[in-house]
């Protein structure tokens, strides 16, 4: 069963938001259907598309429509914050910056927060804001050159809980970590420097 | 329409020192719009706290009681009036339209003293952080506070760290002090006469 995806945008953008890595390029092809053998609300998603000469095919299993369209909000709002303060990342080049955001948000998204936003912050920062029950998570990303570091600061019920500064992957994992743990366990997190062992 | 002489500080008056009475108080901060949130979330928008990071850092509040909502929509726009007030000066009223104006766009939000005192941070970019609450008086208005933050006695902008590190901490602190700040409260403590007059 083929379905038309409900968004309102061109696909050379959806194709380039939908991967991990930073393709992009001109869409030649793609389809979203539901594969009788996923859940009901889990859509696969086949893209191909040419760039430098190159084909490239992404297959994604999608749960469902709205993660199309919450992608393109996001990574216009982005688009939007980085440009009114683009003179904060003088030194970085955009493909930096973008590609750390689509690389984060790809990984954040998969942890299904039940809010999320981003913005970019008068200190110089892109940040991802998300909400994962009593969790509130900070993933914010610091550019000098074309590196990128990662200051992950989360909050349980106004607490704060953690306090992690390392790159994009190792950010990644923590917050994985955090976000699969209880209260008691993050309280009792011995891994790293940074979290309160106590309350 | 006249300076509310409420505000302005009396040839009687003393610093308010930190106390436990002065805990149980509520801070008033004011924002430049009424909007006040991330986009689709309920969490204040850390920028909003608009605390400058290139010089001696301070959040600017108000301690309600004799100060009160309505006051914070008086704009003060002569910076003579910014300047510290010392103990038995004399003062003169803003004149409207020349010192300050009204401005109704203004939005607010507010922190419970003892909630910023009481905040337990993790160690940020390896330095122990704390909030402290310090009365500072201007010309035009007695009920001024700073929001500051110390590590070992050392405000954040002396810490021998480069300035990417100080944009991290700032942000990571501004991170930790939305998650406490609240926009709705029914009632408000009010400074005893004698915390701030002389015998």
């Amino acid at each position: 069963m083929f379905i038309t995806p409900n968004i309102n945008t061109n696909y050379d953008c959806l194709a380039s938001l939908q991967n991990n890595d930073s393709h992009s390029g001109q869409l030649i092809f793609e389809k979203i259907w539901h594969d009788e053998n996923l859940p009901h609300d889990h859509f696969v998603n086949i893209a191909s598309f040419k760039r430098n000469e190159k084909f490239f095919e992404t297959t994604y299993v999608l749960k469902n429509e709205e993660l199309n369209s919450k992608w393109i909000a996001l990574y216009d709002l982005f688009n939007s914050s980085y440009k009114s303060k683009q003179n904060l990342f003088s030194d970085t080049s955009f493909d930096t910056i973008d590609t750390s955001f689509r690389s984060s948000m790809n990984n954040i998204l998969k942890l299904e927060p039940k809010v999320a936003t981003v913005g970019v912050s008068e200190e110089g920062c892109v940040y991802i804001y998300a909400e994962f029950k009593q969790k509130r998570v900070f993933f914010n990303m610091f550019y000098e050159g074309e590196q990128s570091d990662v200051v992950l600061n989360i909050t349980e019920d106004g607490r704060p809980i953690c306090s992690y500064n390392a790159n994009i992957e190792s950010s990644i994992n923590t917050l994985k970590d955090i976000i699969g743990r209880t209260v008691q366990e993050v309280d009792n997190y011995d891994l790293s420097r940074t979290f309160i062992t106590a309350v | 329409m006249t300076y509310p002489e409420h505000l302005l500080p009396q040839s009687n008056y003393k610093i308010i020192s930190s106390t436990d009475e002065l805990c149980l108080c509520t801070l008033v901060r004011h924002t430049s719009s009424k909007d006040l949130y991330l986009l689709g979330t309920e969490m204040i928008d850390p920028d909003k706290l608009q605390i400058q990071s290139n010089h001696l850092k301070d959040l600017s509040t108000n301690i309600l009681g004799i100060f009160e909502l309505n006051d914070i929509y008086i704009s003060v726009t002569n910076s003579s009036f910014f300047e510290l007030w010392s103990l038995g000066d004399i003062t003169e009223a803003p004149l409207i339209n020349k010192d300050f104006i009204l401005n109704n766009d203004r939005g607010y939000f507010l922190f419970s003293i003892n909630d910023i005192k009481n905040l337990k941070l993790p160690l940020i970019q390896n330095y122990t952080i704390v909030f402290d609450v310090i009365h500072t008086p201007t010309k035009c208005n007695f009920w001024h506070f700073s929001i500051r933050a110390f590590s070992d006695n050392i405000e954040i902008s002396e810490l021998p760290v480069s300035n990417k590190q100080k944009r991290m901490i700032w942000k990571s602190l501004k991170d930790f002090l939305v998650a406490i700040a609240f926009t709705n409260s029914t009632g408000f403590h009010i400074l005893k006469r004698d915390s701030y007059t002389q015998n």
